[in-house]
């Protein structure tokens, strides 16, 4: 019979689930007007610098207005 | 990622020494409750990721690996505790050894060494979830939705997102604190700004206009906007700092009467019709208070049902099957779900009161910096402690527990007496105050109009920066529940369908059309299974509990499958299909050999009966196992292939035990027979739970070896093959004798013989039987390599009986009779 999940095992291999669904998420946000920066600023605190904490999460939302 | 190919263990746990060949291949551990099995589990995840989960995580108390994971014996020597194993690694092609200590579990010793090797063992340590017991299937199929959420994603490595979700959450919340708090402040000074300049609302129109009637009076021009830096008292050349030095009678009067307004507000009907409705929130949970506990020891329930062990309820000690403790909990949430609600209504309700005393205590600030100038140190006293008792009021309400002090403070809220009177006094030292003639109280008014409008402006703009803030935490927080619900929803899917396919053809004979549902929800995961098309439910309502278990192990594998596809490469499944019925376990043999071929399974079970699905359905070889006969302190585990069991059952004998001498026999000879049944394909009579006693298996076992040196002495002849018939015919003849001896044949007609009978047997009687059958079951093996005489092939026509060194090796084959020549 055939595995219904094994296609996936190589997309798997570049991207994690985890990855995938930031990936998802930041280009949802990057989407929505007026949130291209925060959209930008939470694609390198998730994905690039896996940073997870809340103080990165808050400076990605709001870093312009901190400025 | 791994395939066991040796493992050696040392003072670990229960074991003192043991090595096991598990060759790259299904390995089945068997054995009763308590001979040591666990400890080959504990063994196998410790060296793969340098952790016992049996000895960590919610509920372990004070377990720790340090302490308790070396042999009690050698406690003080961690180093001698130590697990090796030679491990077959797929992607890199090769064998490497590898070894974990106790002292260093973190020190991964590998053979030959290389980052890619550590890489791997790393990847395993992230995945300490290749072994899974009963506990675990219990957690992915009975939990509740939360708590399913958090599990399934910490085995997809998916917690993450959890963190993330609540995370935003926490930021979105907080905020919109800041910005309610804000708009809050913001609408104070507004109306501190429309006090001052005595107009309905702070537009443009009615701004400029009051102000310009002040201005004209004073001969300045009228102002024709008024922009974001406008000033009302432009051009106005006196007291340029901003700040009046006398008081603005009319400002002050205002002030005061406004903060009266509230307080006579706060003693008119709605606003005690609004206290006595937040009093009776309050009450309504605190008539419910033993519920309001088990809000607090929420968490301690959910720990409960992750380390119940199967029969017992982990907190009252008292038997409890899954279904009961389930329900237990379940009505436990339920009631709990309840009063959430009703606290809910009654933070809203409380909330109402605490923002309508926070409005007054920010009228109290404005008219206590008049007070301060108006009234003497002892008077102001007044304004100062109603001020204080505003702010423990609006403290206590904020913090909403206990609730006696919340509902406690709903009698504090009356307005003083001695705010009253205080007020009283100031709103007469204010009249006292002489009236400005019209130009100074239009100066007076400007200047005092431009403080509060600039106060306003600046409340203005804080609260617009903190809504837009708390409108994009909330768009983001919305976006990312969206998103990774979507995204979830797809991996979900994809899990589901595995998932169903594989319990399909588990239980293929009754629930052949078997769906299931798993649905992501805010941080919740739902888990509906169909119940013969009759709808979707949770697992545990109507499903049996070995339909749950089948259940926890077709989720299970379809999580793993899709965390690592091809890397899933090896699992233990300890003991966990102990209550999948008979019929069910073949299935799931069967699964596991055709679905996942390239996965190592390593089963553990107490269940001879299991073992021999394993076995028949090819998914252990015959080979491939070990059977732990029992378990001391001081030796650990003894396997059955040990061979000391004999003297084992001779010294009790000797030693007047003839009671557990005759016990270890019967169970010695039950394990043999079935052995040898196994091996000659003996037929044994049909017993629908699978279980045999020695009752079902000697004769078999018996018969069929005389049966089987029959044929093969008979296919001989046929070869007129002399040397080969006298060699058969002596092993019927020592057979036969033996037997005798053993009275084997008897035992079922005999009572002197019978094994029921033989606990009366003197102790030189039970030590002539002892003998008789340690002989007689010698020639079941192998005099030369010791292994079990076996029938081959497996299955279909018998062509020998043969041991695997070739000593042993008699054909079943007749020679073909001689054609008639026409």
């Amino acid at each position: 019979m055939t595995d219904p999940i094994e296609p996936k095992a190589d997309a798997k291999a570049e991207l994690s689930v985890g990855d995938r669904v930031f990936s998802a998420f930041t280009e949802a946000v990057a989407a929505a007007e007026g949130l291209e920066d925060v959209s930008k600023r939470l694609a390198e605190t998730l994905i690039v610098k896996k940073d997870l904490s809340e103080a990165a999460l808050h400076r990605a939302l709001f870093e312009a207005d901190q400025a | 990622m791994i395939q066991v190919e040796t493992l050696t263990i040392s003072e670990f746990r229960g074991i003192r020494s043991l090595t096991l060949n598990l060759n790259r291949k299904n390995f089945a551990v068997c054995g009763s409750n308590g001979t040591g099995k666990s400890g080959v589990v504990d063994a196998l995840e410790f060296v793969m990721t340098g952790s016992i989960s049996r000895l960590s995580g919610k509920g372990r108390g004070d377990l720790s690996l340090k302490e308790h994971g070396p042999h009690v014996d050698s406690r003080k020597s961690p180093e001698k505790a130590y697990v090796e194993a030679s491990v077959w690694i797929p992607s890199l092609k090769r064998s490497v050894k590898v070894r974990r200590s106790v002292k260093a579990p973190a020190v991964l010793e590998a053979t030959p060494d290389s980052p890619q090797v550590q890489a791997i063992f790393r990847q395993l340590e992230a995945h300490p979830e290749i072994a899974l017991s009963r506990r675990e299937i219990i957690r992915f199929v009975l939990t509740e939705p939360g708590q399913r959420a958090k599990d399934v994603q910490a085995l997809l490595k998916l917690d993450d997102l959890e963190t993330i979700r609540a995370r935003l959450l926490k930021i979105s919340n907080a905020a919109q604190a800041v910005s309610k708090s804000a708009s809050a402040t913001r609408d104070g000074a507004k109306a501190e700004f429309t006090r001052a300049l005595v107009i309905d609302d702070a537009t443009s129109t009615e701004i400029l206009k009051a102000a310009n009637q002040r201005r004209q009076l004073i001969g300045l021009e009228p102002l024709v906007t008024l922009g974001p830096d406008g000033s009302l008292r432009d051009g106005l050349a006196t007291q340029a700092g901003g700040a009046i030095e006398v008081t603005n009678k009319a400002v002050a009067k205002a002030d005061t009467d406004a903060l009266q307004a509230s307080l006579v507000r706060r003693q008119e009907a709605d606003f005690r019709l609004q206290i006595a409705a937040a009093k009776e929130a309050i009450k309504a949970l605190l008539a419910d208070e033993a519920l309001l506990k088990d809000v607090v020891h929420d968490d301690f329930l959910k720990t409960a049902l992750e380390i119940y062990d199967g029969e017992i309820c982990p907190v009252c000690d008292t038997p409890k099957s899954l279904e009961e403790l389930s329900a237990i909990i379940q009505a436990k949430r339920e009631k709990l779900e309840t009063v959430k609600v009703l606290r809910t209504t009654a933070e809203q309700a409380v909330s109402v009161i605490k923002d309508a005393l926070d409005a007054e205590a920010a009228l109290a600030r404005v008219v206590y910096v008049v007070g301060k100038k108006l009234l003497g140190d002892a008077e102001l006293v007044g304004l100062t402690n109603h001020g204080k008792a505003l702010a423990h009021a609006s403290a206590t309400f904020a913090a909403f527990l206990p609730l006696t002090e919340t509902l406690a403070g709903f009698d504090q809220v009356e307005p003083s007496q001695e705010i009253t009177d205080t007020l009283a006094t100031l709103q007469q030292k204010i009249g006292a105050l002489p009236d400005p003639s019209d130009q100074e109280a239009a100066r007076e008014y400007l200047i005092t109009g431009q403080v509060r409008l600039e106060a306003l402006r600046k409340e203005n703009a804080a609260a617009k920066t903190a809504g837009a803030k708390a409108a994009r935490a909330k768009r983001v927080f919305d976006i990312y529940a969206q998103t990774s619900n979507d995204e979830l929803e797809k991996v979900y899917e994809d899990v589901q369908t595995h998932f169903a396919d594989l319990y399909r053809r588990i239980n293929a004979d009754d629930e052949s059309t078997f769906e299931a549902k798993l649905k992501p929800s805010l941080g919740k995961l739902g888990f509906g299974v169909d119940f013969y098309k009759r709808g979707f439910f949770p697992p545990g309502a109507y499903h049996s509990e070995g339909h749950q278990d089948s259940m926890g192990l077709c989720l299970y594998l379809a999580l793993m499958k899709y965390l690592l596809g091809s890397g899933f490469t090896f699992s233990v499944l300890d003991d966990v299909l102990m209550s999948v019925d008979a019929g069910h376990r073949r299935e799931v043999s069967k699964l596991l050999k055709a679905e996942f071929p390239d996965t190592q399974f390593v089963l553990t079970t107490h269940d001879q009966a299991w073992l021999k699905f394993m076995s028949t359905t090819g998914l252990v070889a015959a080979k491939d196992k070990v059977l732990f006969r029992k378990w001391t302190v001081d030796e650990g585990p003894t396997t059955w292939g040990k061979g000391d069991v004999w003297d084992e059952i001779r010294e009790k004998a000797a030693n007047d035990d003839v009671p557990g001498a005759a016990s270890a026999l019967r169970r010695c000879l039950e394990h043999l027979s079935a052995e040898a049944c196994q091996a000659l394909r003996a037929k044994v009579e049909f017993n629908g739970d699978g279980h045999h006693d020695l009752g079902d298996l000697l004769a078999p076992a018996f018969g069929q070896m005389k049966s089987l040196l029959k044929d093969a002495r008979l296919a001989a002849d046929t070869w007129s093959d002399t040397e080969r018939l006298a060699s058969i015919t002596a092993m019927e003849k020592q057979f036969v004798e033996a037997a005798a001896v053993a009275k084997a044949e008897q035992w079922q007609i005999n009572p002197a013989v019978h094994y029921n009978e033989w606990a009366n047997l003197h102790r030189d009687e039970m030590l002539a039987v002892i003998d008789a059958f340690q002989r007689l079951f010698a020639l079941f093996n192998c005099d030369q390599c010791g292994v079990l005489i076996e029938v081959s092939p497996g299955r279909g026509s018998k062509e020998f009986l043969q041991c695997t060194c070739g000593n042993v090796k008699l054909s079943f084959m007749h020679k073909p009779k001689a054609q008639t020549v026409a």
